[in-house]
């Protein structure tokens, strides 16, 4: 505890302990000798709180910046990573105690920037709606009825909307307010709050991948180049007519592999007004043929009884394994996987690098396949004007904050010589003695409440093998680290710079010198 | 009403291409077809039907239900047997009459199953259901018209049905008018498409597995084929771009066009648009060049599938070229240079013909390369293998050059087996030729009559005995079994499945089944089509891995738990007279191959296909459950 000493040379970081969820707060030296504090992310799952409390980390951040942070950094809006902004104890909120001086996030998160506006337009209302459908599903029974509505929780838990949802049906189908009070959404709130905190929109600086490096406010030696998120979705942009870009936009059909766009082709009206138990079927516009061909199992003719009384669900006692009431439901897990996944590749990525000894930080958000997979897609070019390509950058990676919680897809496999980013383009030559991996994650929790594999236990040795021990995870005490078979003076120099993270349940401490 | 007097036929009227073709003026002739399918009656003994009608339609292979949850409602069955119906060959085409979509769905999947039948001569057989541990036979294919609401349609092997759905045209289409509901049950290619996949998941249970880039990818490429080839085979929807084309042979490629036109209800439009062709800004088609770097560089299931459909496309224009070069000569009078003008209806007749004769006969050996394949972890180069294979046996004489064609146009697109030293029809061929003297005891008491006469129930109850008798008889044979890449040696890695008596590693026989090759004197001769497979717990982590090899418990894991099977197989065809395995087609390795089974690993966890699930982990083949209706989803 205490205020951090900024660090002679470099960058020190303190990964907080608090759940699973990221929250990073970095300290360099300025020009004039005063610190500079760099927040990464704040949030958790809730319920999978490890050792210490959300106050108890708001408390420290507090203490260690002496109530100023020179930059919050948001990787995207996702619970597990804003949802202590809004955190409150007695009726006070918590962050009020924090000042900020500048915001840094993703293009996406620009509210100026008409397509990522139109982007979180469709997002929100189709998070709206699809949690409407949801509440009234509840009641819905049936094959695959529990486990739908599980994944269905959980997948809109990370957009802040917890179950249950206080909508009332008359309020379901109400066009979209772009304000946290209608999104019923703990993660607008948050972001609300983080919003109204910075109020003036100079101090918020919206990254885009591959443009000009910028220098951190202050401090020498040490620049930020974007990696992600990918902007990918200007090239569709300029090849669908404008028409397609209206607020139906969560319905077009996924043109590439990026998925920066929301649904299937047309279809999610037709689900979601029908999804309610006994839904008002007179007013559903969406039923193909007239009344006339409409039958009840229990209605028509004698033959068309006879007919039903074999092949609809209730008569068909060897035919019920194959009956498909809520099959056309399950579509709603694929959109809602689709979102999250979205919002996962919308992750702001950068890397930091430091100008004296070439290290760099990657700090990789939650950035999936999708995004993972657009680093490279064009060269870096530092403020002086000098090029280089991203693989020579990541190359040089000492120091990787692993993505989404280490899950399998979003640290990607490959080899030094594959065409596209993956973990063994990190850490390269030299630099693989100091490698070391952050994995955000209270896997204990995850594995039991959740049965998530986070971290994959693949990438974990993976991550393992390559940073030879050196791999810090939220939920696994600096004691119970353990060198994996690198030489003892790389591991006994690790050691050393990770000074005061022995003994501590709040967060691990990590230097990275520039020399 | 007396059997004797029963047509052999019965005559429905579909639409020829989907509705929105039917509707559009400049296509309007391609409106409906008349497909003519086996006659067939409600089946006796189901409660609720009157076997003098055919109510549902519910026959001997499908049962159409329309059961429209959504819309909390059914739809009223039709009865094909109807005097009004059966005098108007069935229903007239219409968006609006929930019935005729039975009746369309039915035609059209009956069409697909009798294509089937005819190259494999015998009778096909759906996916068998596990239940009690152990399969039961399944009679009917369900199929529900409307089942879902969303652009997309999937069969779903754990129920062993055919999902449809149907969907308001997206704003900004062109083709449908905004807002107008599409139903996917009125696309002939969906529907031939998707019971192409019932069909054959029916014969290949492993082809869903996906355990190499190829395996969903293959499915799909297949499915594809098939419904672009039952097509073409009508020469009624071919005339129209023929004439079109004027018979030119450089511009004979604008088929590529129609095959794109055909499919662009489904995501292949999509996919095909990018292997085979384009429109350029002008308007006018272009095919592309066969580029045999493509296929490195794709890995989703229907951009892959489509390079496949790509190379037997280009077979085909192969094939049917050489039949029509003589037409053209003697329509040009010998100068190659056909007169201005349009051509005569004769020509165009003509010409349609040999096109649906090309196309069906490249359905055929397409579909009869099936037996010849491995039963796991199947590649686009082992389906070369098997189509060059099995051509061989059925026409010993390539007179046409139909092989070459094959062999020439896959390789065009970069498609070839991996093990393989020289790209040459013989060095295609599968390794062949091993005495089974051994068991002549056994094999003689193999009884298989299954043609397409026999009843598919007792051809079901058949495979289990046979199945039986082939194990005693392979059991017995070790150096046979070394030879097939069949690992009994007890020492192999405890991760390998073991037989429940002896201990040994298990192998099962999974099916026995007839394939016919032409015999010396022309005549049709069923050999045996056998596949074996053994399985071995795979683990993405390579310490649980070599727990698990050395039969060591894993911490946290349920004794028989795993991250995925890693399966080895293959498949025998053997003259059952002659006491001799004729072919064998197996995977590479063997089960006790780290090196294979590494590359199974490695595609797992490097799969993309399901980046939208970060939660479960990289999805092992065997807990896929439904990867039909994922791959579909757009």
């Amino acid at each position: 505890m205490g205020r951090i000493e900024a660090p002679g040379s470099g960058v020190k970081i303190r990964m907080y302990r608090q759940g699973h969820g990221d929250c990073f707060l970095l300290t360099m030296r300025k020009q004039d000798g005063e610190p500079f504090y760099l927040l990464i992310d704040c949030g958790l799952w809730t319920n999978s709180e490890i050792k210490v409390a959300v106050e108890d980390v708001i408390a420290d951040i507090v203490e260690a910046t002496d109530g100023r942070l020179d930059v919050l950094m948001i990787t995207h809006e996702h619970m597990d990573h804003v949802n202590m902004f809004s955190a409150k104890l007695d009726g006070k909120q918590l962050w009020d105690d924090i000042e900020v001086d500048q915001l840094w996030l993703g293009w996406t998160a620009n509210r100026a920037d008409a397509y990522a506006k139109k982007i979180r337009t469709a997002h929100q209302k189709a998070v709206n709606r699809l949690s409407a459908a949801v509440n009234r599903l509840r009641a819905r029974k049936g094959l695959g009825m529990p486990e739908l509505i599980s994944e269905l929780d959980d997948l809109l838990g990370f957009e802040g909307v917890v179950p249950p949802m206080g909508f009332a049906a008359a309020k379901d189908y109400k066009p979209l307010v772009e304000s946290a009070a209608t999104m019923n959404s703990k993660t607008a709130v948050a972001m609300d709050y983080v919003f109204g905190k910075v109020a003036n929109n100079t101090q918020r600086t919206y990254f885009k991948p591959h443009e000009k490096a910028r220098p951190v406010p202050g401090v020498p030696g040490v620049r930020v180049f974007a990696l992600g998120p990918p902007r990918e979705i200007e090239r569709l942009d300029e090849e669908e007519p404008k028409a397609a870009l209206s607020d139906r936009l969560y319905e077009k059909t996924a043109e590439d592999r990026f998925a920066l766009d929301f649904g299937f082709a047309g279809a999610l009206e037709g689900i979601l007004g029908a999804a309610g138990e006994g839904a008002a079927l007179d007013t559903d516009p969406y039923r193909p043929f007239a009344r006339e061909f409409e039958r009840r199992p229990e209605s028509g003719t004698r033959d068309e009884k006879a007919f039903f009384k074999h092949f609809a669900a209730a008569g068909d006692k060897d035919g019920n394994w194959r009956q498909i009431e809520n099959d056309w439901l399950f579509a709603l897990a694929w959109f809602a996987r689709k979102i999250n996944v979205h919002i996962n590749n919308s992750s702001l990525v950068l890397a930091l690098e430091l100008e004296a000894s070439g290290k760099v930080l990657l700090f990789a958000g939650d950035a999936q396949y999708g995004n993972w997979i657009t680093w490279a897609d064009k060269a870096l070019v530092r403020e002086n004007g000098t090029q280089l390509s991203v693989k020579e950058l990541l190359a040089r990676t000492v120091f990787y904050k692993v993505g989404h919680h280490g899950s399998h897809n979003a640290t990607l496999k490959g080899e030094a010589e594959s065409p596209y980013p993956n973990l063994d383009w990190l850490g390269q030559g030299a630099s693989e003695r100091e490698f070391v991996a952050v994995i955000p994650s209270n896997a204990l929790w995850a594995e039991k409440v959740k049965r998530w594999p986070h971290p994959l236990k693949a990438i974990r040795t993976a991550l393992v093998d390559k940073a030879k021990g050196r791999v810090f995870q939220s939920n696994i005490d600096f004691a119970q680290m353990q060198r994996s078979k690198g030489p003892a003076a790389e591991w006994n120099a690790f050691v050393a710079r990770s000074q005061g993270s022995e003994g501590q349940d709040l967060y691990f401490d990590y230097w990275v010198p520039d020399e | 009403m007396p059997g004797s007097r029963k047509p052999a036929y019965r005559k429905l009227r579909v639409y020829a291409v989907d509705p929105s073709i039917a509707a559009a003026h400049d296509t309007a002739e391609l409106n409906e077809l008349i497909l003519s399918i086996p006659w067939e009656d409600n089946p006796a003994g189901i409660p609720g039907l009157d076997p003098g009608r055919m109510v549902g339609p519910v026959g001997t292979y499908l049962e159409i239900v329309d059961h429209d949850p959504a819309s909390n409602c059914f739809y009223a069955p039709v009865d094909l047997n109807e005097t009004y119906v059966l005098a108007n060959s069935g229903l007239t085409p219409s968006e609006l009459n929930p019935q005729f979509h039975q009746q369309m769905v039915y035609a059209v999947a009956m069409k697909t199953i009798d294509h089937f039948e005819r190259a494999l001569g015998r009778v096909a057989l759906w996916a068998s259901r596990w239940q009690g541990g152990e399969k039961v036979f399944v009679d009917r294919l369900r199929i529900y018209p409307h089942a879902l609401r969303e652009a997309n349609a999937y069969y779903n092997p754990a129920k062993i049905c055919i999902l449809f759905g149907y969907f308001p045209a997206p704003e900004g289409s062109v083709e449908v008018a905004a807002g107008t509901t599409v139903f996917t049950c009125l696309s002939h290619d969906v529907i031939a498409h998707e019971v192409t996949h019932a069909l054959l998941d029916g014969l290949h249970e492993r082809f869903s597995e996906p355990t190499n880039v190829d395996v969903l990818a293959f499915h799909e490429g297949f499915s594809d084929i098939v419904a672009l080839f039952q097509h073409f085979a009508n020469p009624q929807v071919l005339r129209d771009q023929i004439a079109k084309t004027r018979g030119d042979l450089e511009r004979q490629n604008m088929l590529g066009q129609l095959a794109q036109q055909f499919g662009r209800a489904t995501k292949r439009g999509r996919a095909l648009r990018d292997a085979l062709g384009y429109t350029d800004k002008a308007g006018q088609w272009h095919r592309f060049r066969p580029n045999s770097s493509y296929l490195e560089s794709v890995s989703e299931p229907h951009d892959r599938g489509a390079v496949l459909v790509a190379a037997v496309f280009e077979a085909f224009l192969k094939m049917y070229k050489s039949r029509v070069v003589d037409l053209l000569r003697i329509a040009s009078q010998g100068t190659g240079v056909l007169p201005a003008g349009e051509l005569h209806p004769d020509l165009v007749y003509r010409l349609a013909d040999e096109a649906a004769k090309s196309a069906r006969h490249i359905l055929e050996m397409c579909i009869r390369a099936l037996d010849y394949c491995p039963p796991v972890d199947v590649t686009f180069g082992d389906y070369l293998r098997a189509l060059i294979t099995s051509d061989y046996d059925l026409y010993p004489e390539d007179e046409h050059n139909y092989r070459t064609a094959v062999l020439q146009a896959f390789s065009q697109y970069g498609v070839r087996p991996r093990d393989l030293r020289n790209l040459s029809l013989e060095g295609l061929l599968l390794s062949r030729s091993i005495s089974a003297e051994g068991g002549a005891d056994t094999l003689g008491k193999v009884s298989l009559e299954w043609d397409n006469e026999t009843d598919r129930r007792e051809a079901f109850g058949a495979i289990g005995p046979n199945a039986e008798l082939i194990h005693t008889w392979l059991r017995s044979e070790k150096a046979l079994l070394g030879h097939l890449g069949i690992v009994v040696n007890p020492k192999a890695p405890a991760s390998v499945t073991r037989s429940k008596g002896s201990g040994e590693p298990a192998f099962e026989v999974h099916s026995v089944r007839t394939a016919l090759r032409r015999g010396s004197k022309t005549n049709l001769v069923p050999d045996l089509v056998i596949e074996i497979t053994q399985r071995r717990r795979g683990f993405y982590d390579l310490e649980d891995q070599k727990k698990a090899d050395e039969g060591a418990r894993i911490k946290g894991r349920r004794k028989d738990e795993c991250d995925f099977w890693f399966r080895r197989g293959c498949t025998l065809m053997v003259n059952q007279k002659a006491r001799l395995v004729r072919w064998i087609a197996r995977t590479p390795g063997d089960i006790c191959d780290d090196a294979e089974m590494a590359k199974v690993r490695a595609f797992l966890l490097g799969s993309t296909i399901d980046e939208l699930d970060a939660f479960s982990g990289p999805i092992a083949p065997h807990k896929l459950m439904n990867q039909f209706a994922a791959v579909h989803r757009h």
